[in-house]
C-alpha cells in the first residue's frame, strides 16, 4: 500500500533555529497518529509542513503521491482538514459561528460560486456533530476557548477531508468535552476512515483508536511505533535524558513495525 | 439648499462623495479587519508623492499617483503581509519618506502651487467629470467583486491561513485588495488630499466595526459613514467657507466617536 503522506529527511529551520531535523515517516490511509513531545520539539512544524504552511529547509513531503515540498495546491488542500492551535479572537469580530464553519466549504464550492444546498447541509451536520448547532448565530468572539476550538473542528470536518490534522485540539477544553471530542475523532476514524494526525501533550490521554505514536524531542524523532508500545514513564525518561542514543537505536528499528500497523 | 444642488460643480462633488467616500470606506473594511492601517497610510502618501512628481513633469497627477501608489503596494504588500511589529516600523519609515519626498518635489514646482496644494488638502469642488467617471467605474467594480467573491474575501478577512487551508487562494485576494486600494486612493486624492485621505480608509470602517457583528452590515455601514462624512464636509465648507477636506476628516472622526460611545460591543466588554 502506498503511503498517503510520505516525509523524507525533513529539516525545517526558522532563521538560525533548527525546529526539525531529518524527520522521516510514511503515514498510511487509516492511520490514527499521535505526535507527542515537549514544547518546541517540532510537532506543530510537522503538521504545518504537511498542511503546506511551512517550506522545508531540506527533505521532501509527498501528499496523495504529489510532491508538496514547495507548498500544496488548493486541490490537495481541500482534502486536508487543518485545525490550528487555539488562538485568541477579537470579541468584536464580525463573524458568527456558522460563518466560520462555512469557510470549510468555500474551497470545494469553487471560486465566485454560491454554496449549494448540499454545502449548507454539510455545514449544519458539522455543527450538529460537534455540538455547536445551538450556537450557530453567536459571534465567534463570544465563545470560550474550548467552544472556539470545536468551531474550528466543525469547519475542518465540513471540508469532508481524507486527512485531518489536529494541533492540540483538546487544549483549553474541559474534561467532559475532551471525552466528547475523542469519541468524535474515534467515530470519524472508524466510520469514515479518515486519516488523523493529532498533536498532543497529554501522553496519558491518547484516544483509544490511536494506532501509532511518534514522539519527538528537540526536533528529533525518538520513537515511532505502536501507540501504546512504550509506557509514559519510559517516554518521560527518554525525553529527559539519553535520547541521542535512543534516537539512533529506536527510530531506525520501529519504522518497519509501524508500517504493519498502517 | 435647492439652488445649491443645481450647481454643476456641486453635482460633481456629490458624485465624488458617493463614489470616492463609498469606495474608500469599503476598502477600509479590509484595512481595518486585516489590521493593516499603516498599509493604507503608506499608499496614500505614495500617491501624493506620485502626484507631485507628475506636476513637476507636467503630466496628469492621477497617472503619477497611480504608478507610484502601485509601486509602493509592491513594497508595502509583502511587508505588511508579515504582520509583525517590525513591519509597522518599516511602513512608518516608508510613509514618512514618501511624504518628505512629496514636499521636496513640490518645492521644485515653478510658479503658483495651487494644484499641488489641492492635492495636499483636497479640492472636492474642483473635481473634473473625468475623475468622477473613474471613481464611479472603480466604485462599481469594487461592489461587483465584493458581491461575486464575498465568501472568499470574508474567509481571508477572518484568517488567511484558515482560508488557505480550505483551498482559497488567499494571496490572490490579499494582493487584489491592495491593488484596488491603490487604485481608489489614487483616484480619490482630490477629495480630501494626500495628507488626510487615509482617514476615509480607517475612520468609517472603524466606526462600523463598533456597531455590528455581521460582515455584510459592516460593509454597508462603512460605506454609509464614508459617504455621510463627505456630504457633511461638502455642505459645511459651502456654507461656512472652510476647507472641505478638513471638515470631512473631522466629520468621520466625530462619527467614529459616536459609534464608539454607542457601541453595544463596548458595553458588553464593560459588563464582561
Amino acid at each position: 500500500m502506498d503511503p498517503i503522506i510520505s516525509i523524507k529527511g525533513l529539516t525545517v529551520c526558522y532563521g538560525s533555529n533548527q525546529a526539525l531535523t531529518d524527520f522521516s515517516a510514511d503515514l498510511y490511509r487509516g492511520n490514527f497518529v499521535a505526535l507527542l513531545g515537549t514544547n518546541g520539539s517540532g510537532k506543530t512544524t510537522i503538521l504545518r509542513s504537511i498542511a503546506g504552511f511551512v517550506k522545508p529547509t531540506a527533505g521532501s513531503i509527498t501528499v496523495f503521491g504529489i510532491d508538496a515540498s514547495n507548498g500544496i495546491g488548493k486541490e490537495i488542500r481541500k482534502n486536508i482538514g487543518y485545525v490550528p492551535q487555539a488562538h485568541s479572537v477579537d470579541p468584536r469580530a464580525p463573524f458568527s459561528v456558522e460563518d466560520v464553519v462555512a469557510i470549510g466549504r468555500f474551497g470545494t464550492a469553487g471560486m465566485g460560486r454560491r454554496l449549494s444546498p448540499e454545502d449548507r447541509e454539510l455545514i449544519q451536520k458539522s455543527l450538529r456533530d460537534t455540538g455547536m448547532a445551538h450556537l450557530a448565530d453567536r459571534p465567534i468572539g463570544h465563545l470560550s476557548g474550548g467552544e472556539r476550538q470545536k468551531v474550528q473542528i466543525a469547519r475542518a470536518l465540513c471540508q469532508t477531508p481524507q486527512i485531518l490534522l489536529l494541533d492540540e485540539p483538546t487544549a483549553h477544553i474541559d474534561l467532559s468535552t475532551q471525552d466528547e471530542l475523542m469519541d468524535l475523532f474515534k467515530n470519524l476514524h472508524e466510520e469514515q476512515g479518515i486519516t488523523i494526525i493529532l498533536v498532543m501533550h497529554d501522553i496519558h490521554n491518547l484516544p483509544t483508536q490511536c494506532n501509532r505514536s511518534i514522539i519527538l524531542s528537540d526536533g528529533h524523532k525518538i520513537y515511532d511505533g505502536e501507540a501504546r508500545g512504550i509506557s509514559p514513564r519510559a517516554i518521560l525518561s527518554r525525553l529527559n535524558g539519553g535520547r541521542a542514543e535512543y534516537r539512533v537505536r529506536k527510530a531506525s528499528t520501529v519504522d518497519e513495525g509501524k508500517r504493519r500497523n498502517g | 439648499m435647492g439652488e445649491l444642488f443645481g450647481l454643476t460643480f456641486i453635482q460633481h462633488a456629490l458624485l465624488a462623495c458617493l463614489f470616492g467616500g463609498g469606495g474608500l470606506s469599503i476598502i477600509g473594511v479590509y484595512v481595518v479587519l486585516m489590521d493593516i492601517p499603516f498599509l493604507g497610510i503608506s499608499m496614500a502618501h505614495a500617491a501624493f508623492l506620485g502626484a507631485m512628481a507628475s506636476l513637476l513633469l507636467g503630466i496628469d497627477p492621477l497617472v503619477g499617483a497611480l504608478v507610484v501608489c502601485a509601486l509602493s503596494a509592491l513594497v508595502v504588500g509583502p511587508t505588511a503581509e508579515k504582520a509583525r511589529a517590525s513591519s509597522n516600523v518599516i511602513l512608518a519609515i516608508l510613509f514618512s519618506a514618501t511624504m518628505g519626498g512629496g514636499f521636496l518635489l513640490m518645492s521644485f514646482i515653478p510658479g503658483p502651487k495651487s494644484e499641488a496644494l489641492n492635492l495636499i488638502w483636497g479640492s472636492i469642488l474642483t473635481i473634473s467629470r473625468g475623475e468622477i467617471w473613474l471613481l464611479a467605474l472603480l466604485f462599481v467594480l469594487v461592489l461587483l467583486l465584493l458581491t461575486i467573491f464575498f465568501k472568499e474575501l470574508s474567509a481571508v478577512l477572518f484568517d488567511r491561513e484558515i482560508a488557505a487551508s480550505s483551498g482559497i487562494s488567499d494571496r490572490l485576494f490579499y494582493y487584489g485588495i491592495i491593488f484596488f486600494a491603490a487604485l481608489i486612493i489614487s483616484a480619490s486624492l482630490n477629495i480630501v488630499g494626500g495628507l488626510l485621505i487615509f482617514t476615509l480608509l480607517v475612520n468609517p470602517a472603524s466606526a462600523a466595526y463598533q456597531l455590528t457583528y455581521k460582515l455584510k452590515t459592516m460593509f454597508f455601514l462603512a460605506a454609509s459613514f464614508g459617504i455621510m462624512s463627505c456630504l457633511i464636509g461638502l455642505v459645511f465648507s459651502y456654507f461656512f467657507n472652510v476647507p472641505t477636506g478638513a471638515v470631512i476628516v473631522l466629520a468621520s472622526s466625530l462619527i467614529f466617536a459616536l459609534a464608539f460611545v454607542l457601541s453595544p460591543k463596548r458595553r458588553l466588554a464593560r459588563v464582561a
